[in-house]
């Protein structure tokens, strides 16, 4: 007999459409199923026989909130499969629109979509009464990653100007100081959101995963380097297959991913326990000051995390700039030959590792595609978390119980419109 | 704005899409405020738990209609509103989510998924306005956050709402850009309808059509000076089809041209 069931629908304050259905019974395991019922979009099917350069600008409306990654993953994969080398100019100024993105879905996220069940409202609205200073806060660090992803890539949702080999277009030196003198004025506010997050130590969850990130020699986890976890596997990006092995589940609209035959976690503790002696000093410091213990299991913490990581990327993106003011800016894009070939790169985007990899004709057209999102390398955690909790869930009355439920999915900060339906074409 | 009445219902609701028209309303920062002071939003799943099940004065549907379960839905926020707003280039034009049309869907699904015999979805991919009758059109993909403070200001003032009939060659030439298809690339500014400011042409890159057909759109000698540039049939229909697979406007257009039967 079922002691208790939960059946959400249509999860709330999410990217896109998901139900959860939880089933607990008596002395048997929990059914748990996370139903991606999002309508299916094809991108795979149809991005086939497209020219390489329309590649981006398709694959980037794949998702609103994480556009740049999306479109930043396709180039990065297009050029690896020809082998094009973009100029370094080209790189710091991708790094800067994805920083832009992650720094955009993290205030989103942390504000809007997280903090009101910490503050028992329903929408960022009703918390207006009460938390006016945190609401315009929230409001201004949105807007500075807006304009940071406009000024790069041209519109701050679905860029234009980043291209295969480079830029059409590139922002000039007193743009850039200006942005410069914003994003150092903003590091009080960085601060202020860390100290805010770092105010909820409940609920928690404790569990043990793995836990998967990008990483690079000399940067925090952003634009390149190999696949690594924190139990010290390792492989290069291009090789993604042999670490991510992905299944299909009949009540799902996606493709669920693991590791070593078990679940793993991306997204900000993925980022933060795999690579924490890169974050910036100021994020170091916060990461002390709020008395986050690193490497951290608690993955509510995921919250508090991508707090820490907005201000380590406010300080990143302020190296950037420093450095492109160094260079003679110019809209650029390298010369290079069309060719056949296939390339596979992996991106941090706001919510995890995305891996896109393509496959091209010597006229340069899509063969096959392949993308696997961060959303649906968690899904498989998320069910076990939600196992995990069943116990907790017994003894909550049923409204306890679904918020519980609800607040764990969204600590994943899942984007399901990204999920759905990404899996290798023949 | 007037606030002697009381503030209209209004509502936002996805289909299947990206969601970044939303994420525009989301980031209006500067304004954002402002106009919730003037609504009463009563539905935004992306932002908002709390649920209405109307009816609403006005209901914003961005994405496209993919399966049955969406087409019922979208009747009955027909039936529920006032006046509906079919927001973004997926529920105008088909989006990106129409390249599908006219191809082997059965193929496309096996493709993706191996046994597609769970997925349950359209092979064509319409504009809301064949399923429902729609009262506004908001084009772009996304659509500019800017149209849509103006298109509600006009709205809760009575006035109507103003259409933009020209190209947005005519915003381009304002700006006084360097035309790119003199430059030898291809660009859609003709035939697209204004209202994005010229954004691409500005940055170099050219106009892919993302804000639809402009009414009478001369598309035949769009099509004519793509070929005398040295474009491939193949790279026209592409073209064309980015954004406007379901734009009839101009898939008639093009068929006739070039005559291509599946399209
Ligand atoms: S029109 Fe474009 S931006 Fe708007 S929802 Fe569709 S794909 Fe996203
Ligand atoms: S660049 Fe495009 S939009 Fe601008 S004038 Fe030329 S054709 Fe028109
Ligand atoms: S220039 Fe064309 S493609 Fe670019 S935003 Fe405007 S209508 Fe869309």
């Amino acid at each position: 007999m079922a002691l208790a069931k939960f059946d959400i629908h249509h999860i709330a304050r999410v990217e896109g459409h998901g139900d959860l259905f939880v089933e607990l019974k008596e002395g048997k395991e929990p059914r748990v199923e996370m139903r991606i019922t999002e309508g299916t979009r094809l991108f795979e099917a149809f991005l086939r026989d497209h020219g390489h350069n329309e590649v981006s600008h398709i694959m980037s409306r794949i998702c609103g909130i994480c556009s740049h990654s999306h479109a930043i993953a396709a180039l990065r994969a297009v050029e690896a499969a020809m082998q094009i080398e973009p100029h370094l100019q080209t790189h710091q100024l991708r790094k800067l629109q994805l920083i832009g993105d992650n720094l955009a879905s993290h205030a989103l996220h942390i504000n809007f979509l997280a903090l009101p069940d910490y503050v028992g409202a329903r929408n960022v609205i009703e918390m207006l009464p009460k938390y006016q200073e945190e609401v315009q806060r929230a409001l201004r660090l949105k807007k500075l990653a807006n304009d940071l992803m406009e000024l790069i890539g041209g519109r701050h949702t679905h860029a234009l100007c980043a291209v295969v080999g480079g830029y059409t277009h590139v922002p000039t030196s007193s743009q850039l100081q200006s942005m410069r003198k914003r994003l150092q004025e903003a590091i009080p506010d960085a601060e202020a959101q860390i100290e805010l997050m770092g105010m909820f130590a409940e609920p928690k969850l404790v569990r043990r995963s793995q836990y998967l990130a990008v990483k690079h020699a000399k940067d925090y986890p952003l634009y390149e380097g190999d696949l690594v976890t924190d139990k010290g596997l390792r492989v290069p990006e291009s090789e993604y297959t042999s670490l991510i092995k992905e299944r299909n589940v009949p009540y799902a609209h996606a493709k669920f991913s693991e590791v070593e035959g078990k679940p793993f976690v991306v997204g900000s503790l993925g980022r933060l326990n795999v690579a924490k002696d890169q974050l910036s000093d100021n994020a170091k410091r916060m990461t002390k000051k709020v008395g986050l213990k690193l490497p951290s299991y608690d993955i509510f913490q995921m919250n508090l995390g991508q707090a820490i990581e907005y201000l380590h990327y406010l300080d990143q993106s302020i190296e950037i700039i420093d450095d492109l003011l160094t260079q003679n800016l110019h809209a650029d894009i390298v010369d290079y030959k069309t060719r056949s070939g296939s390339g596979a790169v992996a991106v941090e985007a706001p919510r995890g590792v995305l891996v896109h990899e393509y496959r091209f004709n010597a006229r340069g057209r899509v063969l096959a595609a392949d993308v696997i999102t961060p959303t649906a390398m968690n899904y498989s955690n998320i069910e076990a978390d939600v196992r995990s909790l069943s116990p907790v869930l017994q003894e909550l009355s049923k409204d306890e119980a679904e918020l519980r439920l609800n607040m764990l999915i969204r600590a994943y900060d899942p984007c399901i419109s990204c999920s759905v339906h990404f899996v290798r074409t023949a | 704005m007037s606030t002697g009445k009381p503030k209209p219902v209004v509502a936002l609701y996805g289909l299947t899409c990206c969601a970044g028209c939303q994420l525009e309303i989301l980031n209006l920062e500067d304004d954002l405020l402002d106009i919730l002071g003037h609504i009463n939003l009563v539905q935004f799943r992306m932002g908002s738990s709390a649920t209405h099940p109307g009816p609403y004065d006005v209901c914003f549907v961005e994405g496209s209609v993919t399966n049955e379960a969406e087409l019922t839905r979208l009747k009955e926020l027909r039936e529920n509103s006032k006046i509906l707003v079919a927001m973004g280039a997926c529920a105008t034009t088909g989006g990106v989510n129409a390249i599908r049309n006219g191809r082997n869907i059965e193929e496309f699904k096996q493709s993706v998924y191996g046994d597609a015999s769970h997925v349950n979805t359209f092979p064509q991919i319409l504009p809301l306005k064949s399923h429902v009758k729609i009262d506004y059109e908001l084009q772009g993909c996304p659509i500019s956050g800017q149209e849509f403070v103006e298109f509600l200001t006009a709205l809760l003032t009575g006035a109507e709402p103003r259409e933009k009939n020209y190209a947005v060659c005519v915003e381009c030439r304002m700006k006084e850009n360097v035309c790119l298809m003199k430059e030898g690339e291809l660009c859609l500014g003709p035939i697209t309808r204004a209202g994005c400011g010229a954004l691409c042409p500005s940055l170099g890159f050219p106009c892919e059509g993302c804000w639809g057909p402009v009414p009478q759109a001369n598309v035949e000698s769009e099509i004519d000076m793509f070929s005398q540039k040295g474009a491939s049939f193949d790279l026209v229909v592409r073209k064309f089809r980015m954004f406007n697979a379901s734009a009839e406007e101009f898939m008639k257009q093009l068929k006739r041209r070039l005559n291509i039967e599946w399209l």
